[in-house]
């Protein structure tokens, strides 16, 4: 496979504020690459610097092979980009910011923007300064999408839009992957990028701490130990990496041996025991609390 | 040209705006004349009174009872103080808007190069600025026609060109300016032509402060030097250059600072 998107060493400061630090990353062609982080960690800092509206401070980016700084506009091109908040002119219709996207790019995408308006049912005549914040976003979905990208690049696309719209947007984007696009975004929803995408990196304090097949990521070989009628917890065999109690049951991430494990619960009076997988927002938070330990 | 097109569009409404007003107040004034005429002798008593206020205003030289003098006197400042304001404004906002208003992210997300967004803008303002100028020139005639009297074609052209070229000026600097800041600045719009304005008066008052001449391009444009003598070209030429190195400056910092978004 190509990389659509690869860093090396990329970094972004702001003063002395930290944007991202010696970021590399590959994003190859077809995937649906999530970008996990709380807010402030450095999401849409690379997402900006990737289509060049601030400057990198160091490294280097490719997106499509090309250099970011020399090849911008070849670039953007290629791109389909939605903000996680976006901005429009103001006295303008929801059909005179999408051909004004499309007259930027110089192309006629009238056809394609009708579609995805009748996909999103947004009214094309509507002024966008009297939309919701839901319908700003569709709008920004239509443009990013109206002229059909390489690749798409979708910052938090899914934050203020209701369950019917969210399901559409991803079938629209399921779709649009199919046909070859590729597409990088950045979430702080966990459950959608376990559902949705191929690979995903998180990023804590501007650094990648992990990146790897959304699959590697569940497939640790940590599990989610919950015992029942149980009030305290047992003495367990190193690998213990996170505990919570709860009323009359006790839980446990282990990713230790796990016959030792077996040998040490036969002593432990529970009533009810379930191991299970964890899920991708449980390894999130044991890839950042490791991380934020290490720093 | 998608955004040279999108910005004389959204600013037609504003150009007519300033240019219909401002003339208005212009034609008002000069259809006052045929009555400063017949009373010419007691309206020249009363300015020589005021000398001092003539001689700030740089109109001290002019011939008030003659339709020139008087439109030079009345309009010019009128014109020149009022189009400064528009340059001043327009210019400052033209790309600093574009972060103040968070759209700088939707824009500069397509692929145009940020060179072309600044060179679309730039003529987007010079067009607003000389449409703005001939509004002013159309009614001149309305203006003249009013005291029914022949104009002196020249002269009218010297004294419109050169306020055109000032407001030029000011436009083009502080567009250059504009490309320094993150959000509108209507305060450095307004406050800059009008430090500019109040520079000429000074320089009227006390001729020790030359260097002003360098500095205000109200100094080439006054109706004073222009009506009975020319254009002094050489303050054009420096107000040229002066407009040009904050275009340069603009230009540079534009294209290569983080938008703020």
């Amino acid at each position: 496979m190509d990389a659509v998107i690869s860093t090396d060493a990329l970094t972004k400061r702001y003063g002395r504020a930290r944007g991202i630090e010696n970021v590399d990353l590959v994003v190859q062609k077809g995937d649906i690459f999530g970008f996990i982080g709380p807010n402030g960690a450095g999401k849409s800092t690379l997402i900006r610097t990737l289509l060049g509206l601030i400057r990198p401070s160091g490294g280097s980016a490719q997106v499509f092979g090309l250099d970011i700084l020399k090849h911008k506009k070849e670039i953007l091109r290629r791109i389909g980009y939605m903000p996680s908040e976006a901005s429009y002119y103001p006295r303008m219709r929801v059909k005179d910011v999408l051909r004004l996207s499309a007259h930027l790019r110089r192309m006629d995408c009238s056809k394609e923007a009708q579609r995805l308006c009748d996909w999103f049912d947004l009214d094309m005549n509507r002024q966008v300064s009297a939309l919701s914040f839901g319908n700003r976003k569709k709008v920004s979905i239509v443009a990013a999408l109206q002229h059909n990208p390489t690749l798409l690049i979708l910052d938090e696309p899914t934050s203020g839009l209701d369950p019917l719209i969210q399901r559409a947007f991803w079938d629209l984007v399921t779709q649009r992957n199919n046909e070859g696009t590729t597409i990088f975004l950045s979430s702080h929803v966990l459950s959608e990028v376990q559902h949705h995408c191929r690979h995903a990196a998180i990023i804590r304090e501007g650094r990648i701490v992990v990146s790897d097949a959304v699959e590697s990521l569940s497939r640790t070989t940590a599990r989610r130990v919950t015992l029942r009628g149980v009030q305290e917890l047992p003495t367990l065999p190193p690998g213990v990496l996170e505990t919570h109690h709860s009323q009359n049951e006790v839980g446990v991430l282990y990713s230790g041996d796990m016959k030792a494990l077996m040998n040490s619960l036969q002593k432990v009076p529970f009533t009810d025991i379930t191991i299970t997988e964890p899920e991708l927002e449980e390894i999130f938070f044991h890839f950042y609390e490791k991380a934020g330990a290490r720093t | 040209m998608t955004i040279f097109r999108r910005e004389m569009r959204s600013s037609l409404r504003s150009v007519l705006l300033w240019g219909l007003s401002i003339s208005a107040v212009v034609v008002i004034i000069m259809g006052l004349f045929p009555r400063v005429e017949r009373r010419a002798n007691l309206f020249t008593q009363m300015l020589s009174g005021l000398e001092l206020l003539t001689m700030a205003l740089g109109i001290d030289k002019l011939e008030y009872a003659t339709p020139m003098g008087f439109y030079g006197m009345e309009a010019g400042n009128i014109i020149s103080l009022g189009g400064a304001l528009f340059a001043g404004i327009t210019g400052i906002s033209l790309l600093a808007k574009e972060e103040g208003r968070h759209t700088s992210e939707f824009l500069m997300s397509h692929p145009v190069s940020r060179f072309w967004v600044v060179t679309q803008k730039l003529m987007a303002l010079v067009l607003q600025i000389v449409l703005l100028n001939l509004i002013f020139f159309g009614f001149a005639f309305v203006a003249f026609s009013l005291v029914a009297r022949p104009i002196n074609m020249q002269e009218l052209l010297n004294l419109h060109l050169a306020m055109t070229m000032m407001m030029l000026q000011i436009g083009c600097m502080m567009f250059g300016i504009s490309a320094l800041l993150r959000r509108e600045s209507p305060a450095l719009g307004i406050g800059i032509p009008l430090m500019f304005y109040f520079f000429n008066v000074l320089l009227n008052l006390n001729t020790e402060l030359k260097f002003l001449r360098y500095v205000t391009p109200h100094y080439y444009a006054e109706a004073g030097k222009i009506i009975g003598g020319s254009i002094p070209w050489h303050f054009v030429q420096v107000g040229g250059l002066t407009a040009l190195v904050f275009l340069l400056v603009g230009y540079i910092r534009y294209l290569t600072k983080d938008l703020a978004i």
